[in-house]
């Protein structure tokens, strides 16, 4: 009896002592919370995903164009993979050009394929984190490139467990900044670098480097920017990061202005589902 | 205190939380309400002391696990403890003053709501500040994060304005012994 009470008297001070332990922990001592984020999570999803969507039904998310009926956004959406195809493609042979001379140095190529699958938002986490009902045993690993309607960049898988997903949206606060072009017309050498980040208002912001030479080339609102990052893996290149919405002119760099880009999906938190480019690790022979 | 509805209720207040989060936190500025903070003062204003100091442990650890921070390497950390230290000391908060709070009053909990919210904010900050001293593998930004705390708490107090109502009319299910003494109030 007396030990009991004194197991009772002892826990609360115990728990708090533990607690701000834990909180002080290095991170690569924190590996196990993540089973048991994984286990709240799945526990959570239950309330959470008829909730996301009654509040997705009651306050629809806005898309880029919201009058274009189910066909014309079908043949937009066709046209977008036609034209990442194509400005893969382009940007494919400039690769390889340059990557001739590094075939007669001997160096590596590598070749990434990629499988595709399409999986529903459950739920969000906060830090703008989108949680996808998906787990490692479809091959998905952290940083797993993630997009939407085939074509628009939506972020990368920040962490996997068996039955979840989390992606990292690219307009999230915590996002790393990336490195994309801004297509100043259809042609591919036609293109200024920036650098963008997230600006914590579902937008990106970054300055673009010195426009091309001819003067009749500018930067526009409604001009393309895509992904164009080292960082990032060979098949994500050139995936839509979104359009320009606002140039303003930055007064310390007079010949760097900054953009606004907003990806076409206006709030890429509230998607009703994503697709996972997943590197495709078949065997060699399946290889064409 | 029945703690089977009390665990349904905080199960329901975080699907409410994640779910609405996307259209309450206009712009994904960081600043949302809370639907936690105000089941957890509700009960903190009721319910006996020890069993309100676990509810908050007990609320503070889910909300760790389900806030992953961003890391630098692309990643994101789960960090069990800031949460469940914020909400213990917010609790304590509502310990020293309830005796002078009118218990069935919407304005109680809007107020108790918005300084145990702030409170459990600045807790959560300055842990993560602290550890970033040493371990810089987290993106955090203090300042940023603190004004966002600051609206969040702000913010809090309508969710905890409307869910007051459902919380008193659920009041009976809680099964909360009147123990807890009042000033302005007999006990019911």
């Amino acid at each position: 009896m007396h030990q009991q009470s004194l197991i009772v008297r002892w826990s609360m001070p115990i728990t708090v002592g533990v607690l701000f332990i834990l909180s002080f922990l290095p991170a690569r001592m924190l590996k196990w919370t993540d089973w048991f984020s994984a286990q709240v999570q799945v526990a959570i999803v239950p309330i959470t995903h008829p909730l996301t969507i009654a509040v997705d039904t009651i306050v629809p998310a806005r898309i880029s164009n919201p009058a274009a009926s189910e066909r014309e956004r079908a043949l937009l959406n066709e046209l977008e993979r036609t034209k990442v195809e194509l400005l893969q493609t382009r940007e494919e042979n400039a690769r390889l050009a340059r990557q001739m001379d590094q075939y007669i140095l001997g160096a590596a190529l590598s070749n990434d394929r990629i499988k595709q699958a399409t999986r529903p938002r459950v739920g969000n986490l906060a830090g703008d984190i989108l949680l996808i009902r998906t787990g490692n045993l479809e091959g998905l690993t952290q940083g797993t490139v993630v997009v939407s309607e085939a074509t628009q960049l939506v972020g990368r898988v920040s962490r996997v467990d068996r039955k979840t997903a989390q992606v990292l949206p690219i307009t999230a606060p915590g996002a790393q900044p990336i490195m994309g072009v801004v297509l100043l017309n259809d042609e591919v050498e036609n293109q200024v670098r920036c650098f963008l980040r997230p600006t914590a208002n579902g937008t990106l912001r970054g300055e673009v480097a010195r426009p091309a030479l001819e003067e009749s080339l500018s930067i526009e609102i409604g001009q393309e920017v895509r992904l164009l990052d080292s960082q990032w893996p060979t098949s994500a290149q050139m995936l839509m990061i979104g359009t320009i919405e606002r140039v303003e002119p930055d007064p310390e760099q007079p010949l760097r202005p900054q953009i606004v880009v907003r990806p076409t999906f206006e709030d890429l938190r509230r998607l009703p589902e994503v697709t996972l480019r997943i590197p495709d690790t078949g065997d060699q022979g399946d290889r064409p | 205190m029945n703690w089977i509805v009390f665990i349904l209720m905080g199960w329901v207040c975080f699907g409410l939380e994640l779910a609405l989060l996307p259209v309450f936190d206009a712009g994904s500025g960081g600043v949302h309400p809370s639907m936690v903070v105000p089941l957890l003062v509700f009960v903190a204003i009721n319910a006996p002391r020890k069993p309100t100091l676990w509810c908050a442990i007990l609320l503070g650890i889910v909300m760790d696990l389900l806030k992953p921070i961003p890391a630098v390497d692309g990643g994101t950390l789960t960090v069990i403890g800031p949460h469940a230290l914020g909400y213990l000391l917010g609790v304590h908060f509502i310990m020293a003053v309830r005796g002078m709070l009118i218990r069935r009053n919407p304005l109680t909990m809007v107020v108790m709501s918005i300084l145990v919210m702030l409170i459990a904010q600045i807790v959560v900050i300055a842990i993560f500040t602290a550890r970033g001293i040493g371990d810089s593998s987290l993106v955090w930004d203090a300042g940023t994060k603190l004004q966002q705390g600051l609206f969040s708490s702000l913010y809090t107090g309508i969710s905890a304005l409307l869910l007051s109502f459902l919380f008193f009319a659920l009041g009976p299910f809680f099964g909360f012994a009147s123990t807890v003494p009042t000033r302005f109030a007999r006990h019911i």
